[in-house]
């Protein structure tokens, strides 16, 4: 896998402060990738719109990654080098057919901290038809069991107070 | 710290939609809380209420749009407020 960078992407809401990641060499981060490319789409402008309220007004300000806000999902992650289970997270905007899935990790089953990656448009009866959103599950399955790692391996810090992530060198920036 | 594009489309972003989205996540937390305290589960709840599981299940994982009248519905079974409204 190659390198990418854990950074922040939004730490204004009340309750939740968000992270995402960026390919090493990447001009854009994958969750600005994902809501600048649907957002320039005439059918999925609205729903872009409800799902970055979603994100930052219900989840980040007002409610957290509760439970009931963010699907989990244990999954075996088939398809990558290294299998394994990872606890990547769907983040859903709970609307009657909402068509926009962003997945997410949320950092040690906290409501506070999570990272987002990329998403897609569903376009089939499920998320594993849908072609484009099938890439990105395993993509973000790839980023989240590299990030668990770093957990588990003290490569990072994770600092409650301030709900920041850090190297081990205090370094806002993490190269993973 | 707020991300430039999330910025960007924020600021384009309608008041209504926000408000929508807000109150939307605001009824679906609440109902979650009030089954959740008291130890009610979708198929315990579908069965009081004479309704399939499956029904029960699209109302609270949005593929349903909650209705007054389904609301409605819920916050009879629940005896619990939903929605709490000014003055009210």
């Amino acid at each position: 896998m190659n390198n990418f960078v854990l950074e922040l992407w939004d730490d204004e809401g009340a309750k939740c402060t968000f992270y995402t990641v960026q390919w090493d060499e990447a001009e854009q981060n994958e969750t600005d990738k994902f809501f600048d490319k649907y957002d320039s789409i005439a059918e999925t402008k609205q729903p872009v719109q409800e799902l970055l309220s979603f994100v930052l007004d219900s989840i980040g300000e007002d409610h957290g990654a509760i439970d009931a806000l963010f699907n989990r999902f244990e999954n075996e992650v088939v398809g990558l080098p290294n299998k394994g289970k990872v606890t990547v997270g769907e983040i859903v905007f709970l609307y009657p057919h909402f068509p926009l899935r962003l997945y997410g990790l949320r950092i040690n089953n906290r409501n506070d901290w999570v990272v987002l990656f990329n998403g897609g448009k569903k376009s089939a009866q499920t998320n594993q038809l849908s072609r484009d959103l099938n890439i990105k599950w395993t993509e973000a399955c790839q980023f989240a069991k590299r990030i668990e790692e770093a957990i588990r391996n003290n490569e990072i810090i994770i600092d409650s107070k301030s709900r920041k992530i850090l190297s081990v060198d205090g370094d806002n920036e993490i190269l993973l | 710290m707020r991300s430039k594009v999330a910025k960007r489309i924020q600021d384009e972003t309608p008041e209504e939609v926000r408000i929508f989205v807000r109150h939307y996540t605001d009824i679906v937390v609440r109902i979650n809380d009030i089954m959740k305290s008291k130890g009610y589960t979708q198929k315990y709840l579908a069965e009081r209420m004479k309704k399939r599981p499956s029904e029960i299940n699209k109302w609270l994982k949005g593929n349903h749009n909650l209705t007054l009248k389904t609301l409605a519905k819920l916050e009879a079974e629940l005896g619990e407020p939903i929605i709490l409204t000014q003055g009210g």
